[in-house]
């Protein structure tokens, strides 16, 4: 009986391959879907051969029209999406800015922006430094800009802040000519620490050179898009 | 002779299988349709050309335009975004390419239009010119060169009419997984006094960003990936190749368990784009919590 066995095994050894193969891969190209792209590249080749069959369509001539026409219009409406006046991209991972008018680029250089830092205060409260990213408008412009410091810039000091109408919060250096208030407390403006630009420092606001500054403000009107990505 | 049985039992059972393979991925996917996830197309679409081409001719103030916009995203119905065929007529095959192309055409441009009217950044991936584009209100906010672009055979070999369908919506985020962080935040304590303010005080510098492999799970099944053209090195590498890793062990768990369940997994149609490292982390950071993305290709 063991010889039986023996031998009948050597007989159907060499089909035992091809069976797993023939079982298996076409199983796991079933349940994997990674796999199943294989398959698919089979299908082109089948899906040539039936396709070439040729079929046509009900006024195709008149669709194909209709289809024009939407696309036109389609696009004339996001034509209409474009600002007819000045606005400003800044980009946050680059630290860098783009100002534009409808079609071309004004100007372009290098800007700080927010530091994406939370400081813990000594109560515990938790402050993010960070600028935030959307669609802004230019709400206010302003020459000579005093900031009025907010307590976290005397409690990042070391410093206990002091009453709300106190002279110490008055600081008519660290804001530069001129700032463009977007909302929310942040600001385009200007800086004292130019060699920063181009470096992720601020507490939100948005620093530029004086140079790009001053054509910024003057380009920009009340009212003007700040895209922040 | 028990032996023998088993042999010619597994077989059987083996060829069958085959066969049921066979049959189920290549010969009946091209006898009938795919079976892929369709988008859901808006009913009042129809209505919405029928204003745009007023509003062309300065019938409609574009205000009233945003009002049929609204009500189309309210309403969900499927619509036949291919034309009815028949054996005979008009209409060689190249204009129906043509049609082909122009609905495509047509299904992006609405799709960035609505989009457009939400308030937040999307993106929008065009395969045909290799370009990834940040968009925000219509206006594009950055351009990313992609130098490749690998498209899964599942994609490219969809039916004309379930590509239509399949892209005609914008794509939402499910979840990602990244080899950098979305935002890098640093925690700081305020200092006690100015003299520990001033020991605290350091430099700002440049910070160096992780090299980056993202992987985007979007609605439909769709799958983005999206890696740096800069090679990898150390543990840059290492990481890369652990998050890769992981998403074939999770393929492998799934296929064992729809082997175990004998219910078979839906396609997964991927998207492997490789732009520069920069342009990477702009587009992973850049881009809010839950992004939609439009597809042209």
């Amino acid at each position: 009986m063991e010889t039986e066995d023996k031998s009948w095994f050597r007989k159907y050894a060499p089909w035992l391959i091809p069976v797993l193969i023939c079982g298996w891969i076409p199983t796991i190209v079933l349940y994997t879907p990674e796999y199943q792209n294989a398959a698919y590249g089979v299908k082109s080749w089948f899906s040539s051969t039936l396709n070439s069959k040729s079929v046509a369509v009900r006024n195709i001539d008149k669709q194909i029209q209709s289809s024009k026409s939407n696309i036109a219009a389609l696009e004339n409406k996001l034509n209409d999406l474009l600002p007819d006046k000045p606005y400003i991209l800044i980009n946050t991972t680059e630290n860098r800015f783009v100002l534009r008018n409808a079609r071309d680029t004004i100007r372009t250089g290098m800007c700080s922006t927010g530091k994406d830092e939370i400081l813990i205060y000594p109560n515990g409260t938790r402050k993010p430094f960070k600028t935030p990213k959307g669609l802004f408008t230019v709400q206010l412009k302003r020459k000579n800009p005093v900031w009025t410091k907010p307590d976290w810039a005397f409690i990042e000091e070391g410093l206990k802040p002091p009453s709300a109408h106190a002279a110490e919060r008055y600081d008519e250096a660290t804001l530069g000519s001129y700032a463009l208030s977007i909302g929310d407390g942040y600001m385009l403006h200007g800086t004292l620490y130019q060699r920063f630009l181009g470096l992720p420092v601020t507490h939100g606001c948005v620093r530029l050179g004086d140079a790009d500054l001053e054509v910024i403000f003057n380009t920009l009107d009340k009212g003007a898009k700040v895209f922040i990505y | 002779m028990a032996k023998k049985f088993l042999f010619w039992t597994i077989t059987t059972l083996l060829i069958l299988l085959a066969a049921y393979v066979l049959t189920t991925t290549v010969i009946l996917p091209v006898a009938t349709k795919n079976p892929l996830p369709e988008a859901v197309l808006p009913n009042a679409e129809v209505k919405g050309e029928t204003n745009a081409k007023k509003s062309e001719k300065g019938e409609i103030a574009p205000k009233k335009n945003e009002k049929a916009d609204k009500n189309a995203k309210k309403a969900q119905v499927k619509v036949q975004s291919i034309p009815e065929t028949e054996e005979s007529g008009s209409g060689s095959k190249d204009d129906l390419m043509k049609l082909f192309e122009l609905k495509k055409t047509e299904l992006l441009l609405r799709a960035r239009y609505n989009l457009s009217t939400e308030d937040s950044i999307y993106l929008v991936l065009d395969l045909i010119n290799k370009v990834a584009t940040l968009e925000m209100k219509g206006i594009p906010l950055h351009d990313s060169n992609i130098k490749e672009v690998w498209v899964s055979n599942s994609i490219r070999m969809f039916h004309n009419e379930a590509l239509l369908h399949w892209i005609a919506q914008p794509f939402v985020l499910k979840n990602a997984v990244a080899t950098i962080v979305r935002v890098p935040f640093i925690v700081k304590n305020a200092p006690k006094d100015t003299i520990e303010a001033n020991k605290s005080e350091v430099l700002p510098s440049a910070r160096k960003t992780e090299d980056v492999y993202i992987v985007m799970n979007f609605e439909r099944n769709l799958q983005l990936v999206i890696q740096q053209s800069e090679p990898s090195e150390g543990e840059d590498k290492m990481r890369i190749d652990s998050l890769r890793n992981s998403y074939v062990k999770r393929e492998i768990d799934k296929s064992i368990k729809a082997l175990s369940s004998l219910k078979r997994e839906t396609i997964m149609p991927k998207i492997v784009i490789t732009v520069p490292k920069s342009d990477a982390i702009i587009l992973y950071r850049a881009l809010p919590q839950k992004p939609r993305m439009v597809l042209k290709m």
